[in-house]
């Protein structure tokens, strides 16, 4: 009933324009912005490779990804050690900066009216498809268990994870286990949905009061968009922790 | 829209009743998961290892100036303790130099007064003697005078030329 009434009045929730690619069905906006996204952590990925130093005054691309690499060190340092850390540091580091790239896009207020007659955006968050942020969330999923099968072995991680800290809790810690992806992926999803939805439901006023609620909104969607970036790698960062860390170690 | 039904796709358009699901992961999955899986090799690759590299170097200058400035600390200490002992040394040398020159310069003055008191009781002694001589030497030359005095003497008293007839009377 509510979506029929915001679908009348011109926002559609969810839609995206797709196209087949390689016999699946893609959804070309989302790769767009992604590909956007990716292109920019590249380009500074290059700058920083390209004028790195260690005895000159760092230029600001080399502070940035030292900001960032020092911070996620220091998260994994603080809980789990550097061990696994030739792995886990280069994978925190790249999810936190493409999330926040990503997420930053939908500031860019490139917005046009569809053929529909709809208010689209030519950039929207890549984490308002759930393509994205699954992607990413399975991968993690993926990762800290293969680190979790190398540390405690075939037979005994699945036990460790079974068991927990306490065994009769057994059940309550596999749901657990399935809620992981599920809350990382979701979580990242339903926050940057629903600044979409916010943009689509404020281009609905009229434009002489829309420029504010419009920018009072996107400049919190950046500290959404920063907030669950660094939530995002550090609960990857937990996970790993989690997975590997020793019996004995459990306090 | 040009759907193929992929099994990813049915499923969507049996949950979405009919439309696609937005809820439902389609293709665009794997595409999402090649293009972060490029920019993580490329952040691994690119990024984490010089950055480490460069935090890994400031930490290692900072050692090594924090070690630079304990060790010339430690050889400013040193060197001072040094300045310290030799001063010292050098202070209580002068102060044996000086006291030995101190015993020195006593020991010729003592000298030169003993020198000069003994010279003095020389000149004394010989002055002494001299005095002595001359006064034994007038003494008995004026003993012998003394006779003739006399009678020279008792003569004029007399009025007589006593010498004479005392010499006769002998």
């Amino acid at each position: 009933m509510v979506r029929e009434m915001v679908s009348a009045s011109g926002v559609e929730v969810g839609h995206h324009d797709s196209a087949t690619w390689l016999g699946m069905t893609v959804n070309t906006d989302t790769i767009r912005a992604t590909l956007v996204a990716a292109a920019i952590t590249l380009v500074l990925a290059f700058i920083l490779r390209a004028r790195v130093t260690s005895t000159g005054v760092p230029s600001g691309v080399q502070l940035f990804w030292e900001g960032i690499t020092v911070q996620m060190r220091s998260q994994i340092q603080s809980s789990m050690g550097l061990a696994l850390a030739p792995f886990v540091l280069p994978f925190a580091v790249s999810l936190f900066v493409f999330i926040l790239i990503a997420n930053w896009l939908s500031v860019l207020p490139f917005q046009f009216t569809n053929s529909d007659g709809q208010t689209a955006e030519l950039l929207t968050p890549p984490a308002s498809d759930i393509n994205f942020v699954l992607a990413l969330a399975l991968l993690v999923f993926v990762c800290y268990h293969a680190a979790g099968f190398k540390k405690s072995g075939v037979i005994g991680y699945p036990i460790k994870v079974a068991k927990g800290h306490v065994a009769f809790l057994a059940p309550i810690n596999l749901v657990e286990e399935i809620a992981k992806p599920i809350s990382l992926s979701l979580r990242l999803f339903g926050n940057m949905f629903a600044g979409v939805i916010m943009v689509g439901l404020i281009a609905l006023l009229p434009t002489y009061i829309m420029w504010m609620p419009n920018a009072i909104w996107k400049t919190f969607d950046l500290f959404v968009g920063l907030i669950q970036a660094f939530i995002f790698a550090l609960l990857t960062i937990l996970y790993f922790t989690q997975a590997t860390e020793s019996p004995e170690e459990n306090h | 829209m040009g759907i193929v039904m992929s099994g990813v796709t049915v499923l969507a358009a049996e949950a979405g009743g009919g439309t696609t699901n937005f809820l439902i992961p389609n293709g665009t999955f794997f595409f999402i998961l090649a293009i972060f899986l490029i920019v993580f090799a490329v952040i691994a690759k690119f990024v984490v290892i010089p950055v480490q590299h460069v935090l890994n170097e400031r930490d290692r200058q900072l050692t090594q100036t924090s070690q630079d400035n304990r060790q010339a600390a430690e050889q400013d200490a040193a060197t001072d303790r040094d300045y310290r002992q030799e001063l010292t040394e050098a202070r209580s040398e002068a102060g044996g130099l000086r006291d030995q020159a101190r015993a020195e310069g006593r020991q010729v003055i003592d000298d030169k007064r003993a020198e000069a008191n003994e010279e003095v009781a020389d000149k004394l002694r010989q002055a002494s003697e001299v005095l002595a001589d001359q006064a034994d030497s007038l003494a008995s030359g004026l003993h012998a005078s003394v006779d003739s005095l006399s009678v020279t003497l008792a003569d004029r008293i007399l009025g007589v030329d006593g010498s004479s007839a005392d010499r006769g009377g002998r």
